[in-house]
């Protein structure tokens, strides 16, 4: 398994490099990327936060759950921090494995996994109506 | 007791601060603290030490609470 934070552009083939093998004849991968329209306004910039600790400890977690269901162990995420435009990849996931089908199953579970369990925020610059953070709308306005 | 506390995205910006020395009463309990700091804690996940606990997880002196507001990677 082999997991990088990064404030630089996206390497994919560091990904890869990392998870090709000669037994492996399938490599599946995941790029999310910044869109440039989110709920009909159009998008600025995204910010990237994580919470580096958690995050590793989570994706170990979920690696694990991989390995134990699918068999696989070759593994690579990238994820960005900091500000993106419109375009750049923010994530990126690299799975090899022996054939396709379990790498495709173990690529989908990855991502879903991820999305509900990485400590990972998103800061949205959008026209006019400013910034906001993702998901988080309804605790702007819950001062109880 | 002494906790250290950790704030991130949306509730980083409420408290003003990304992180804190808190004072708790024995007891305490990571969904009890989040309702004292923010006034909800709903929707909210907890992890302490580097793990995500339950709400009624107790807090124990010299720990690490990171308040996680929902995520929204990928």
């Amino acid at each position: 398994m082999w997991i990088k934070l990064t404030s630089s552009k996206i390497n994919r083939d560091e990904a890869l490099n990392s998870v090709r093998h000669p037994r492996c004849g399938a490599v599946v991968t995941f790029e999310g990327t910044v869109r440039g329209v989110d709920e009909g306004r159009p998008v600025l910039a995204l910010e990237y936060e994580v919470y580096e600790p958690l995050f590793r400890h989570e994706l170990r977690k979920i690696f694990a759950e991989i390995r134990k269901r699918w068999g696989i162990d070759r593994f690579a995420l990238i994820q960005r921090i900091g500000k993106l435009e419109v375009g750049e990849a923010g994530l990126f996931i690299a799975i090899a494995s022996p054939h396709r089908s379990e790498a495709l199953e173990a690529l989908s579970y990855a991502i879903e996994s991820f999305k509900q369990r990485a400590p990972v925020w998103k800061k949205e610059w959008t026209e006019p109506e400013g910034a906001r953070w993702v998901h988080c709308e309804h605790l702007t306005t819950t001062d109880r | 007791m002494k906790i250290h506390l950790l704030f991130f995205a949306i509730l980083r910006e409420k408290i003003g601060q990304a992180e804190g020395t808190y004072e708790v009463e024995a007891g305490e309990t990571v969904g009890g603290l989040a309702t004292r700091l923010f006034g909800f804690k709903e929707s909210l996940l907890f992890a302490v030490n580097h793990q995500y606990v339950p709400c009624d997880y107790v807090i124990q002196e010299g720990d690490e609470v990171a308040f996680v507001p929902p995520v929204a990677g990928g």
